[in-house]
């Protein structure tokens, strides 16, 4: 046992990676601007708000993910197969989330993803539309409030 | 040797499917997965809400809206009558598509001249946009059939008669779905493999392998035949499921289809094992 907490620990855990994920969502914004001409109309500092509070909510997911699955196979196939297909396919990313059938729409809902997406379409190219952003916003805080909350649970129950 | 690689095969199956967490992981979620794309993934789109802004009191323009409100792939979600509600409504994402009919509308068509008519998409997705305005023009062109007819005009002078081969309905469906048989086989084929050394790196055991008399080619046969076999049988799955549940017609020979699952399955396993020997964790 280090004499580190439990918030200590999981802080420590989630800060390089919070980082790592701000720096590659820079990179992308930076070059979908300079590189592909997309234009940004919304504001920069909404996009990184939004950007932060997406992070939280994924680093919460795999934070959970890894805590309930045993070992790295586990967790490598679960984090895989909850985040990079449904993140193309249910987000409303390439396909119209409101062209499908009820339950796959309830299914998108439970997707951090989703509504990260509609805040980029609309910040990028709508701007800064709060009708929009302010609910998904909303959403993506509650997701992250969520997961880094059960997960914290799980771990402390566990050292116990 | 062959008996050699088929221990460590052995070996490698139980590694993967004793923990029953593995087991379900590996089987259970590219099924659940292909049922849900499978759904999920159609750029039909349905019920898409959208409003109206009619300026216009004639009885073409009222004709026009009808057919909209009327459309499967339409759902009138409101009315109207300033500018800037357009914009707040268009803005928030609570319409896709705005019918904007100019006063003149009704009036122009009866003088026997073209009368504007204004659609406004929400382009924040532009695959959808497009789609949107294909379905508007089908639908002003029967509009423009109709009218022609009722005022006794020249008839179109070129009607095209459009077919479609190999899927007659354009069906998108029948276009995604081949396409998650190859990505789901492909996730599943290298997770297997990828991870398979980098748990052995792991958990310390990669150099109790290297010293038993195992030659590395016999390590590696040993390590890639069970990714491909999973991943054949998991693609076999997913086969019977496109065909059986979605009704993909398979209409070329399924020895050639298995002949190219093959080749696509052994460069799956070998960049998955690429990865797996370049990654140390």
């Amino acid at each position: 046992m280090t004499p580190a907490t439990m918030r200590e620990v999981l802080v420590g855990k989630l800060v390089p990676y919070f980082i790592l994920g701000m720096g590659g969502m820079s990179l992308s914004v930076g070059m979908g601007v300079w590189l592909f001409g997309v234009p940004l109309r919304g504001s920069l500092w909404v996009l990184f708000a939004a950007a932060a509070l997406f992070l939280l909510a994924a680093l919460g997911m795999g934070l959970l993910i890894s805590t309930v699955s045993k070992n790295q196979f586990v967790a490598g196939q679960l984090a895989i197969i909850t985040t990079f297909l449904p993140a193309f396919i249910l987000s409303g990313y390439i396909f119209d989330t409101g062209s499908m059938p009820r339950i796959v729409q309830w299914l998108t809902h439970v997707l951090a993803a989703s509504y990260f997406v509609a805040i980029l379409q609309t910040v990028f190219l709508a701007g800064t539309v709060w009708s929009v952003i302010l609910p998904n916003a909303l959403a993506l805080l509650l997701m992250a409030a969520f997961f880094l909350g059960v997960s914290r649970r799980k771990l402390r129950k566990r050292l116990e | 040797m062959l008996k050699r690689i088929r221990a460590l095969m052995i070996k490698e199956f139980l590694a993967l499917l004793k923990d029953k967490r593995s087991r379900v992981v590996v089987f259970v979620p590219p099924i659940l997965q292909l049922l849900v794309f499978g759904y999920a993934a159609t750029f039909d789109l349905s019920r898409i809400p959208f409003a109206v802004y009619n300026e216009d009191t004639g009885a073409a323009a009222r004709d026009l809206v009808a057919r909209f409100s009327a459309s499967p792939n339409f759902r009138q979600v409101a009315v109207f009558t300033h500018e800037e509600e357009l914009a707040r409504q268009v803005d928030a994402k609570r319409v896709l598509l705005v019918l904007h009919i100019g006063h003149e509308f009704s009036r122009e068509l009866l003088r026997g001249r073209p009368g504007p008519v204004q659609i406004i998409v929400d382009g924040r997705n532009s695959n959808t946009a497009a789609i949107l305005l294909n379905y508007v023009n089908t639908i002003v062109a029967a509009f423009n059939v109709d009218w022609q007819q009722r005022t006794g005009g020249a008839a179109a002078l070129a009607s095209l008669e459009f077919r479609a081969w190999f899927n007659p309905n354009l069906l998108s469906r029948w276009f995604i779905v081949p396409g998650i048989v190859g990505l789901l086989t492909l996730v599943v084929t290298t997770l297997v493999t990828a991870l398979s050394v980098a748990r052995e790196r792991e958990q310390g055991t990669f150099d109790q392998l290297l010293v038993t008399p195992f030659r590395p080619g016999e390590i590696l046969l040993g390590k890639a035949l069970p990714g491909f076999i999973i991943g054949l049988f998991e693609a076999t799955l997913i086969i019977l499921l496109a065909t059986l549940w979605f009704q993909i017609p398979l209409r070329g020979s399924l020895v050639t289809l298995y002949v190219g699952l093959l080749c696509f399955l052994i460069s799956t396993v070998g960049m998955g094992l690429m990865i797996s020997s370049l990654a140390v964790t």
